[in-house]
Parts: C-alpha cells; sequence; structure tokens
C-alpha cells in the first residue's frame, strides 16, 4: 500500500470501517458486525475516530473517495458480506427493483426529495411506502453514481428530466395533503 | 386580514406535521457510562494487564482477532506476546 | 410588451408579499420550535424549517415557471428583437430581485438553529464529576478510578488485580470529539469574521478603484484626474495593507480554532494537528 493513509488501523481496514457503516445504516446491530469481525468495542471506537482523522487529513480525498466505494458493495466483504437485515417480501422486491431499473431509483430519488422538501421525513416516507431501509437506499445510490458516471449528456438529462417530472407529481401529492402551497392564490 | 389567516393556517399545518411524524431510526437514547470485563469463554480465566489484550494468557484464546497498532490509547505493546 | 410586463411585475410583486409575509411569520414560530425541541437532533425543528424552505422554493418555482412561458417564449416580430431584450431584461432583473429578497430570509431562517454547545459540553464535564470514582472491578471490586474524560471505550487496569476492565464513555461523551469542534468554532467565530470582513472589503475597495479608474477614461478636467489619481492610490495603499492581513487573520482563526478544539479533546491533538497542516496547506490568497 502506497499511501500509509490507507494502513489498516488496529487491523480494521478502510473496507472493514466502510462496511460497518453500511451494515449499521441498514438496521444491523453494532455488536453483530464486530462479533463477525472478531473485534471488541475499544478496538472500533478507535479505529472508527482515526479514520475520520485521517479523511479529515487527506487533502486528496483518495479516503473518501474509498469509502463511498467500498459502502456501496458491502455484500463483496469476506466477514460482513452475509450480515443481512431483515427486509419484508415487499421491501426486498422493490430493492431489486431499484437496483435494476433505473426509472424506479430516479422515482424514488424525485419522491424521496419531495417529502423533505415538504416537512416530511424522506427515509421514513421510503421505510414505510416502499420497505427500503436508509442504508440500502444509499448503498443504491452509490452503485447508481459509479453506473451512471460516464453518461453522456443527453442521457445524464433525460433521467435528470425524469427525475425532476417526478418530483414535481410527488410535491404536488404533499402539496395537496397539507392544503396547499402558501401561493397558490397567486395568479399571472 | 385574510392573509395573514391563510398564512398562520398553513404554518399551523406545517407545525403539526412535524411534531405528530414518526422520524426515521430507533428514538434517541442516552446510554450511560459503563465498565465491565470480559473473561476468556475458554478457561474462564480473566484479562490482566502484563499478558495483553488480544489473548488469554492462560490458554491462549483469541480475545481480539487482529493486531493492534498505535492508536489513541491502544498501542502495539496492548498485543498479547505469543 | 407593455401590457405584459406590468402584469408580470404585479404578479412578482404579489410573490414578495407572499414571501415576506410567510417567511416573517414563520421566523417566530421556528424559534419557538427550536427551543422547545427536546429530541436530541431536533427533528421536528428541521422537518418544519425544510417544510417552510420548500415553501420560499415553491413560490421561486412558480416565479420562475411564469417567468418562462410568459417572458422568454413571448412571441415578437423581427423589428422589435431590441424592444423585446429590453423588456426580458427588465422582467428577467425583477424576478432576480425577488430571488435576492429569498436569499436574505432563507439565510434568516437557517439562522433559527441556534444551538448552545457550552450547554452540551457542561454536561460531559459534569457527569465525569460524579462517574470518575463511582465504578469497580469487576473481578476483585476494588475502586477503578476514570482518570480522564475518555470519549471512545477502552481498558482501564484495576490497580489491585490488574484486570483490564473495559471501560465505555456515556453516549453524550463519545460524541465529544464532534461537540469539540462546534464548540470550537462557536468560542472562535468572531476570529472568523473579522477574517470574511477583511475579505469582503478588499473586495469593496477593489471595485472602488475600478470604478474610479474607468471614471478617468471620459475625465477631461485636470484637477478631477489629478484628484481621482490620489484617490485611487490611497485606496490602493489600504487595500495592499488589508491583504497582507488576510493570510494572518486567517491562520490567527484556525490557530484559535484548533488550540480550543485540543482543550477540549486533547486526546485527538495530533490528529487535529495533521488537520490543521492541510487546511493551511491548501489556504490560497484571494
Amino acid at each position: 500500500m502506497s499511501n500509509p493513509l490507507l494502513e489498516p488501523i488496529h487491523g480494521v481496514s478502510l473496507q472493514d470501517y466502510s462496511v460497518v457503516s453500511a451494515k449499521m445504516a441498514s438496521g444491523i446491530s453494532e455488536a453483530e458486525i464486530l462479533n463477525a469481525l472478531g473485534i471488541e468495542k475499544a478496538v472500533f471506537d478507535e479505529a472508527s475516530a482515526l479514520w475520520i482523522a485521517r479523511m479529515q487529513e487527506d487533502g486528496t480525498f483518495e479516503i473518501a473517495t474509498l469509502f463511498g466505494q467500498y459502502f456501496g458493495e458491502p455484500d463483496k466483504h469476506p466477514k460482513l458480506g452475509n450480515l443481512k437485515a431483515e427486509v419484508s417480501e415487499e421491501g426486498q422486491a422493490n430493492l431489486e427493483k431499484m437496483k435494476t431499473d433505473r426509472y424506479f431509483y430516479e422515482e424514488l430519488s424525485g419522491a424521496r426529495q419531495a417529502a423533505y422538501e415538504y416537512g416530511i421525513d424522506g427515509a421514513q416516507w421510503i421505510q414505510n411506502n416502499f420497505g427500503i431501509s436508509l442504508g440500502d437506499f444509499q448503498i443504491i445510490t452509490i452503485q447508481w453514481l459509479s453506473l451512471t458516471a460516464d453518461d453522456s449528456f443527453e442521457i445524464s438529462r433525460h433521467f435528470q428530466d425524469y427525475r425532476d417530472q417526478k418530483e414535481k407529481e410527488y410535491s404536488e401529492k404533499f402539496a395537496a395533503e397539507q392544503g396547499g402551497n402558501v401561493a397558490d392564490d397567486v395568479e399571472f | 386580514m385574510e392573509e395573514q389567516k391563510h398564512t398562520h393556517c398553513l404554518l399551523e399545518k406545517l407545525k403539526q406535521k412535524a411534531k405528530e411524524q414518526k422520524f426515521y431510526g430507533n428514538d434517541y437514547v442516552e446510554e450511560p457510562a459503563k465498565l465491565n470485563s470480559r473473561t476468556c469463554t475458554n478457561c474462564g480465566a480473566g484479562r490482566a494487564k502484563e499478558d495483553g489484550l488480544t489473548h488469554c494468557a492462560y490458554c491462549g484464546f483469541e480475545f481480539l482477532s487482529i493486531q493492534l497498532t498505535d492508536g489513541i490509547h491502544l498501542k502495539k505493546e496492548d498485543n498479547s506476546r505469543p | 410588451m407593455k401590457e405584459t410586463k406590468e402584469r408580470f411585475f404585479l404578479f412578482i410583486d404579489k410573490l414578495e408579499d407572499k414571501l415576506r409575509e410567510f417567511a416573517e411569520a414563520s421566523i417566530p414560530e421556528l424559534e419557538e420550535l427550536n427551543n422547545n425541541d427536546t429530541d436530541e437532533y431536533k427533528r421536528e425543528y428541521s422537518s418544519m424549517k425544510n417544510a417552510v424552505l420548500g415553501q420560499l422554493e415553491s413560490i421561486m418555482k412558480k416565479g420562475r415557471e411564469v417567468q418562462e412561458e410568459k417572458i422568454t417564449n413571448f412571441p415578437y416580430h423581427e423589428n422589435e428583437t431590441k424592444a423585446y431584450y429590453e423588456f426580458r431584461n427588465e422582467c428577467y432583473q425583477r424576478l432576480h430581485r425577488l430571488d435576492e429578497i429569498n436569499a436574505i430570509y432563507c439565510e434568516k431562517i437557517e439562522n433559527t438553529q441556534q444551538e448552545d454547545y457550552e450547554i452540551k459540553y457542561r454536561k460531559i464535564l459534569d457527569e465525569y464529576q460524579i462517574i470518575k470514582d463511582q465504578f469497580h472491578c469487576s473481578q476483585c471490586g476494588s475502586l477503578v478510578h476514570i482518570d480522564k474524560i475518555y470519549s471512545t471505550t477502552t481498558y482501564l487496569t484495576c490497580s489491585f488485580c490488574n484486570t483490564k476492565n473495559t471501560f465505555e464513555p456515556s453516549s453524550q461523551t463519545k460524541a465529544l470529539e464532534q461537540l469539540g469542534r462546534s464548540l470550537a468554532e462557536q468560542r472562535t467565530a468572531h476570529l472568523l469574521l473579522q477574517y470574511q470582513e477583511a475579505c469582503k472589503k478588499s473586495q469593496q475597495l477593489y471595485l472602488k478603484i475600478h470604478e474610479l479608474e474607468l471614471s478617468l477614461t471620459w475625465e477631461a478636467d485636470k484637477n478631477s484626474v489629478t484628484q481621482k489619481e490620489k484617490q485611487i492610490q490611497d485606496l490602493k495603499q489600504q487595500k495592499e495593507k488589508l491583504e497582507q492581513q488576510e493570510p494572518k487573520l486567517y491562520q490567527h482563526y484556525w490557530r484559535t480554532m484548533f488550540d480550543e478544539w485540543n482543550k477540549i479533546n486533547p486526546d485527538m491533538e495530533e490528529q487535529h494537528e495533521k488537520f490543521y497542516t492541510r487546511i493551511l496547506n491548501e489556504y490560497k490568497p484571494n
């Protein structure tokens, strides 16, 4: 490893640290994860504090970039890959769809954004309506970001427009639920 | 006047919405500080200072399956000697 | 065009009234909610704030949509291009003013999020005084003194039987590192402001110098020319002086901030210092 900032801390590699974060965000308990890694809290607390400190120290953003990559591929981890949070059948189906169907992914992203703008906790709204946890949502978002990084301008534009359209539709729905928007009565 | 009523009414609704919804994740629980110790699940011995943290001094059972490096409080010297 | 412009201005006026009234009314409500929200993450307050900002955004969206439909896409004859550009420009500027007003209100709304980190820190210090001699070795029952504030789980040795006990700090103490930075920033915010003010002032001087230099191009009167040249020179000197101060103010802010952070969580001083080095290395004067 050429960059000393990437050396493991107490044997906890950057991949370990990223995947622990991803698994915890998916709803798996810290104790279960640390047990699978074969370490105790004292070791992980220090590794975690020091990985954050290394990210702050690293002006090249290499650590943060790699963190994102590992976070997006939690199932590739040799010790933690098999740890799975309980997901409902419907949630599992939606999760698969979100991974494979870009339109569906864009729709949920637009809906989530609209929810926040209407004072609704978007993460909870997605969980309630689609059975997808915040952690899984973040993981799939990262997967799509890397898959679509080399998209042409036209394709990016096409999906951005689709997301905007969906965000607008959900905004209208949320607006109707709260009895309209503040300036509904102002007309040109 | 009518305008102000409308604004006030909308703000009330937004406030209600904020207060009544369930938020993502479990509610925050403030856990107090704790002190405990681990005994070897293999032979029942306690963990003693001079013996290092990674293995049981009596039967060699592995407490931690990693090598400690120099961290905040934990240091290389805390690895059990083979 | 004239009629459309008048209607557009009237429309934006009405949006502006709405925006002002709604934003003004929301601020005391948000302040109250911020003060009374006991949730650790103040989620009720944050949701309400998001909703208020979302409503302001809905006003702006409405303005932008109408602008596009009625102004950008306004049908005009080839021979009235100049008039159209003028008309379009004036209408765009009107919406732009609304955007500026919106930005001011958004900032005011963001500023309702006030948190006194001293209180949180005080709680951690008080807790430490209570717990430091409260724990006993789980093997032999002797007192295990907690010798300082630990913000990560660690092993403490019983001085009597040498057993390694695992000490896990409370949730609030585990947050000390992040809290420490927020608190250090809060304590040194006046220094950051000093630096920002200096930058702003030198920018203003730059604009003033630029303006004077431009006016010289058309100045025929010799006396005025001399006077202006003298003025420009004075302003340049002032600007130079300020620019010399800027890096010092910048460094002074960060140094003081990091000193505070180190005081709050000395266990991480070595890491903080590396972060500080990075920040200074990345600094580029304006």
